[in-house]
This record gives structure tokens, sequence and C-alpha cells, in this order.
């Protein structure tokens, strides 16, 4: 899993920003976040969008070393809070007839 | 030097499930009985301002405030629609105020509606989580619900906040809206029916660990302000209300990047500018509407807004603190929880219901020497905030 971690302040995220929101530099390193994240938050979602077919459908975040945070759709029945995941990409749902593809977590 | 601004009056719709009104109507309604009953000339009015965000998709509209002045017969003024996401209605004030206090505007109407129950529930679901992160949340699948639940298991884990907190919430909240005729939802609940046993099937999860108890409701429903410089404003009325202070706020917009995600620092911050702003303190403030479109959201923006220190709003629920005639009265309308939550209209409803407790017109509901009153409205999950300070005249 790749970060991108900024040269000033420090704050890690998981996906590339322009500008960072913690203390306004453009700089950007790319670094390894390694394979393992921990679940921080979870919820399981009984009314589910449209174009997802899992229901219910669990959401959590999950942070990487370094801090870095991901959001996205945890493939477990039985979320708990500490789990280790791990992030893949692929297919999260179907919008407007389209593919919208990113990560997804599955647990390890 | 800017000017005082004052609101003149506020009414709004009843609010619930209206399939027979337009979104025009819910507009037009609130402001035609505000116009008549302070008797203000339409050619008086300078600006029209409109908070709205699904127009498009409820009603096949656009350009919505331009509409409301043509209905009203009301020409030749600034009209525009105000969108900051459920934060709309405020912030709408909020443009309001800065057209009267720089004085470019001397009355300015404000009206803001929504019709949230004409188009399917998944689709307006899915137009409000429109206003999450666009590449980090929505293609996940990330729904208001849903962000507000990660919100909640993080903040009730650290502070120990127990799901009887929350319902409690919900119990207080559908009480006052018992008294509100304005109100969606008009039934009492107990605690030991949102959690008892066979709470499952009456009291569902939606997003755990919320139940359907915990959320908002789908509403159609508008509300109206008038605003006017203070001099003005007394021309019409010997009853006004003081804005003393506005502040208005951001955070991140994804939750998962914000420094702590258990707290909302647009919130905090927003209600600091406003009170420095006014010159008060949160211990000022006599009755309060906050944005409780989750019930856990009344308790983590009580201690965000200065009124109960941090993991001690739900003490303030226990000791009932924030009923009606507690201490700290918050959500007298029975908040967006009981009095319903139609986006557009909800910060001018948490605006009407202050106006008429400084006014002294909120009837059973009233609480008692009320003199500053303070909303907040949050926009998007906590990524915007605005809030308000009023003083009684
Ligand atoms: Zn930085």
């Amino acid at each position: 899993m790749k970060g991108y971690k900024c040269d000033s302040c420090g704050k890690v995220y998981t996906y590339k920003r322009k500008v960072c929101i913690k203390c306004g530099k453009t700089s950007f390193s790319e670094v390894d976040l390694g394979e393992e994240a921990r679940l921080i938050t979870y919820t399981v979602l009984y009314v589910v969008p449209a174009g997802i077919e899992r229901s219910p459908l669990v959401l959590g975040i999950a942070e990487f070393k370094d801090g870095a945070r991901l959001f996205g759709q945890v493939m477990t029945d039985k979320p708990q809070v500490g789990m280790k995941l791990k992030a893949q990409y692929g297919k999260l749902r179907t919008k407007d007839g389209k593919e919208l593809n990113g990560y997804y977590f599955v647990p390890e | 030097m800017s000017r005082k601004v004052a609101i003149i009056g506020a009414r709004m719709t009843k609010f619930g499930n209206l399939i027979d009104k337009t979104l025009m109507d819910l507009l037009v309604e609130p402001s035609e009985i505000l116009l008549d009953e302070y008797k203000i000339e339409r050619k008086k009015v300078t600006s029209v301002y409109v908070s709205n965000l699904l127009g498009e998709i409820s009603s096949r509209q656009t350009a919505v405030a331009t509409a409301l002045a043509d209905y009203l017969g009301i020409t030749d003024v600034a009209a525009e629609r105000i969108e900051n996401g459920p934060a709309s209605g405020a912030s709408a004030i909020r443009y309001a105020y800065m057209d009267i206090a720089s004085g470019n505007s001397d009355l300015v109407l404000v009206a803001g509606a929504e019709k949230m129950r004409t188009a399917p529930t998944e689709v307006v679901t899915d137009l409000v989580s429109m206003m999450s992160h666009p590449e980090v949340e929505y293609p996940s699948g990330a729904t208001m619900p849903s962000l507000g639940a990660l919100f909640a298991r993080l903040y009730m884990q650290k502070y120990d906040v127990k799901p009887e907190h929350l319902a409690m919430v919900a119990v207080k909240n559908h009480s006052n809206a018992m008294k509100n005729p304005y109100a969606q939802l008009k039934k009492e609940i107990t605690v030991e029916q949102l959690l008892g046993p066979g709470s499952e099937s009456f009291n569902p999860y939606v997003a755990e660990p919320l139940r359907l108890y915990d959320m908002s409701p789908m509403t159609d429903g508008g509300a109206a302000l008038i605003l006017a410089d203070l001099d003005t404003a007394l021309s019409y009325t010997k009853n006004p209300v003081i804005i003393e202070g506005i502040g208005e706020s951001t955070d991140a917009l994804a939750l998962q990047d914000r420094e702590d995600p258990t707290e909302l620092k647009a919130v905090r911050l927003s209600a600091e500018k406003a009170y420095r702003m006014a010159g008060i303190k949160p211990e000022d403030v006599n009755v309060a509407e906050i944005h409780d479109a989750f019930t856990v959201l009344e308790i983590a923006i009580s201690e965000e807004i200065g009124f109960f220190k941090r993991g001690e709003g739900k003490l303030a629920v226990e000791r009932g603190t924030t009923k009606i005639d507690g201490e700290k009265p918050i959500n007298t309308s029975g908040g967006l929880k009981a009095r319903g939550h139609p986006l557009g209209a909800t910060g001018l409803a948490q605006a009407t219901e202050i106006v008429w407790q400084l006014q002294g017109l909120a009837e059973q509901r009233q609480v008692r020497n009320a003199n500053i009153g303070f909303t907040v409205n949050m926009g998007g999950f906590g990524s915007n905030a605005v809030s308000i300070v009023y003083r009684r005249y």
C-alpha cells in the first residue's frame, strides 16, 4: 500500500493530495505503508446505497502505520475494533452503469 | 462601521410528509405569512435568499430564489439560492447578515425548503451522500448515517457513552416535539421501548451502533425569516431579535483525514467565532438548537460548543439539564430528530425556534427568562458548521 507523506508536517495520506490539509504545504514523498492495517471504527449498514450488492454492508476506517487512515468496505461478517486487515484494490460499486474502483479491506 | 442586524420575525410550515405541497408552496407559505403579519410592502424587500439542496431532483427546479421573488410579487431584488449541505439555512442567514451589516440591503427575506419525500428514498440518500469526499468516501458507499455511525462508535468508546444516553436524547426530543405543533414526529417514546426486550423490531439497527430512533427522519418542510437593519426592524416590530454573532468554520472533508475523528472541530471553531463576535461565553446562552441529525451528535456538539466539558455531555442528558425546564435547554423544538430535518430548511427552523423563544412565542415550550439564544447548523458530516448567537431586544 502506497502512502503520501507531507514533507513539511509529516502527515501521511492513503491517497494523493495536491495540498496538505494539516499544514497547507504542497510537497509529498511516496512511502510504503506495508500491507497491514487495523480497524479503528466500523458500522454495519443495513440501508445500503444502490449499486452495492453486499447487504448488510460493513464500512470502516482502518489505520496503517504512521497513522495513515483509509475509509472503506470491510469484507467480513464479524467486524471488531482492532482487527487486522489487508487493503485490496477492486470494484466498489456500480454507478450510472459504470464500475467505481478503489480500495477495500479483507481480514488478514 | 457595520450596522446592527435584527430578525423581524420567523415562520415555518408544519414539517412532515407533505405530498400535496410543492417546493414553491413550502417557500411561499411562511414568507407570505411573515410579510402579511408584519405588514411589509413587497417593494421594501431588497434581497431574497433561498436555502435548498435537492430542488433539481425533488421538483425539477433550480434558481428557486428568483422563483420565490416572482411568486411573492417582488421584483428588482438580489435573489440567490444558497447551498451549503444541511447547513444551507444558517448560511443563508449569514448572507442576509452580511448584506444588511454592510449597508448593501435593508430588508431581506430568507426562506428555505426541502421536499425529501417525493423522490425514492435511495435517490435522496444517494444525493445526501454526495456531500461526502468524492474520491475516498463516496465510491465505497458512504452515507451520512454510516459516517455518523463511524463517529458514534469512536466517540462512545472514548467517553463511555452508552446506548441509553442516545436513547435519552431521542426521548427528550420526542417529548419536546409533542409540544410543538409544527413538528413531524408526534409520538412519545420511552428508553424501555427503544432498548428493552423486543426493541430490535421497534427500533432496528440502521447503521450500527445507531438505530432507527437515533436518526432524524426524511422531512418535507419550509421556514422563513425576515431580517433588517435595527432601525428598519423597529419600524415593523417592537420585539425584534438581534443577531449578535455569526461564525462559520470547516474541517477536512473526509472523516479519515481529521486530526481527531472524535472531535467536531468545525462546530467548535464556528461557535468560538460566534461567541467572540457577540462578546459572550457559552454559559451566557439560555436556549439552544443544535444539529442532532443523529442523537449522538446532540451530546458531542453540546461539548464542542462549550456547554459542558468533554465527556460530560452525557451527564447533562442523564440529569435532565438539557430539558425545557433544565438549566441549559437544548432542542426545545424537538430538534432535527423529532421536529424533522428538511435539509435546506433546517437552519431556518432552528433560528425560528430561537426567535420564538426570545420573542416569548414558544407557548408550551417557552423557556423562562430566555435572553440569549444559540444555533449551530452542521454541513456535511462535520466538515462545515455555522453558529449564530441571538439576543432579545
Ligand atoms: Zn502537512
